[in-house]
């Protein structure tokens, strides 16, 4: 009998994910991009007429690639992950492959992050092509950006399972988006700095500091707009990464106590 | 007896619904020989496909072990699962993959090569006769072929045992028969086979054992023949009335 390979089969299941995804990019990017190009739009071009900075559009898109994952996250993964549970289980052939359980729960999250990284990525030409004079690429430090990026699709991987593992059926997935995490989104800086936030309403600020958002948003606004104005970037970092290292102990052993497996 | 393949040493499972605790098995132990078919029987409730997810890995038992060849399956599980196909009862094959990529990501998942893979899947396909479907998706197939695919997934890795959770459920009585031929050339290429059935005549005319489930318990393990002298019966069906009959005394 040969020994199995459990990167080999780990890597085929991320394959299939990637494979159906590719079956739905176009439609994803259409999205993505009428998101994107109307939130740059209004905010750089015609809110500077009621008072904004001349750069809120690149500061909108930094909060637009922080959330990229997320709507994708409850939109469409955690949507589909329910539904399978509540479904066919297509998931129960991968939790009898030949490798621990759990690593097939790994295996979805590896896709997860894939795809948030590339939709986190595919914000920024799209943000260029709308604000054009307004964002200078060259200004913008990468390798931050590449590692706020890394470690908030990490994020979304980990919460994505535990969000599916709290969703009890898909009649509240609703309720899950409206109660838990459009707040958790709106809250966390879309369209504000945690500094702005502390300056206004101090114990709010404090506060928000429990909500991953907001160090996910600060860590894209350090590589887009520099330091100043934001929180640390590596205290950033190390915060999201916890809170990502949170959510996939959670996430995983939540779904094992949902779905029963070994 | 030397030739036992899978030993079901006390296996229990309980859980929780709402807030009522289940014992859905209380203490089965079953001795599974090289190359028999067994069909495991039970009205709804009784602890069949429990039983046979416990042994297909999906869900562990509340207490008790599984012995694969003299060894705890769950020392290790990767390499019980490598020689153990598993067709659950509702087809899960993924439905944005065609039927030949569900195929092809089934037995590359189980490590084998890819000329290995093309293969097995022309091998299968002859067999079950899928080679018109194998470039559709899962969704045009009727129940009867999706159930066919669903063995031959379970197949694609050669394993040495395999579970069948009521393969013919809700079948056209002539496409059940198709998969009865299916099942006795699985015992013919010397794999074991677990089906759970809730179909006596099926049982009666696959098994070389039956074994009867009552509320989580085994009641009765025997070939059908002997069972039916036993209870003077003409058919497994009027056993099976018999003994629930029993039960209910």
């Amino acid at each position: 009998m040969q020994k199995i390979s459990y990167v080999n089969v780990c890597k085929n299941l991320v394959i299939i994910d990637l494979i159906i995804f590719k079956q739905m990019f176009v439609d994803k990017f259409i999205d993505l991009s009428i998101w994107v190009v109307l939130t740059t739009l209004v905010t750089a071009y015609i809110m500077p007429y009621f008072g904004l900075a001349a750069d809120f559009g690149v500061f909108q898109l930094g909060g637009l690639i922080a959330a990229a994952g997320l709507f994708e996250m409850g939109n469409s993964n955690v949507v589909e992950l329910v539904s399978d549970f509540e479904g066919d289980r297509v998931i129960n052939f991968d939790l009898t492959l030949p490798i621990p359980s759990w690593l097939a729960l790994v295996s979805k999250a590896a896709y997860y992050f894939i795809i948030y990284t590339l939709l986190a990525l595919l914000m920024l030409p799209i943000g260029k092509l709308c604000l054009w004079n307004q964002f200078d690429l060259t200004s913008v430090d990468y390798p931050k950006l590449i590692l706020a990026i890394i470690a908030l699709s990490l994020f979304y991987a980990g919460f994505a399972l535990w969000i599916a593992s709290r969703v009890p059926n898909m009649a509240k997935m609703g309720q899950v988006w409206m109660r838990f995490i459009f707040p958790m989104w709106f809250l966390g800086g879309f369209q504000f700095s945690w500094m702005a936030n502390y300056n206004t309403i101090p114990s709010f600020a404090l506060a928000n500091l429990m909500n991953p958002m907001i160090y996910i948003t600060e860590a894209v606004r350090v590589a887009l707009l520099g330091q100043e104005g934001f929180i640390n970037f590596w205290l950033c970092l190390l915060a999201i990464l916890s809170f990502a290292g949170i959510s996939f102990y959670f996430g995983i052993t939540s779904i094992r106590k949902r779905l029963d497996f070994i | 007896m030397n030739n036992v393949l899978l030993r079901l040493q006390n296996i229990t499972k309980t859980y929780k619904v709402t807030h009522k605790t289940i014992n859905a098995l209380k203490g089965v132990s079953l001795d599974i020989y090289k190359g028999e078919i067994v069909s495991l029987l039970g009205v709804n409730g009784a602890g069949k496909s429990t039983l046979s997810s416990i042994i297909a890995t999906l869900h562990p038992a509340t207490s008790g072990d599984i012995l694969y060849k003299n060894n705890s399956i769950y020392r290790d599980l990767p390499g019980f699962r490598m020689r153990l196909g598993y067709c659950p009862q509702t087809p899960n094959l993924n439905p944005h993959l065609t039927l030949e990529q569900n195929l092809l990501f089934a037995g590359r998942s189980y490590g084998m090569s890819d000329d290995q893979v093309k293969e097995r899947i022309i091998m299968l396909a002859k067999r079950f006769g899928l080679e018109n479907y194998l470039t559709q998706k899962a969704e045009i197939l009727s129940g009867g072929y999706k159930q066919r695919f669903m063995i031959a997934r379970s197949l694609m890795h050669n394993p040495e045992f395999i579970i069948l959770d009521e393969p013919t459920v809700g079948l056209d009585p002539h496409i059940r028969r198709n998969l009865w031929g299916v099942i006795r050339e699985l015992k013919k290429d010397g794999i074991t086979v677990l089906i759970t059935t809730h179909y006596l005549d099926e049982a009666e005319k696959l098994s070389d054992r039956v074994v009867i489930l009552d509320q989580g318990i085994i009641k009765l393990i025997d070939t059908p023949d002997k069972l039916m002298a036993d209870f003077k019966q003409k058919n497994l069906e009027d056993v099976f009335i018999e003994l629930m009959n029993e039960n209910k005394e």
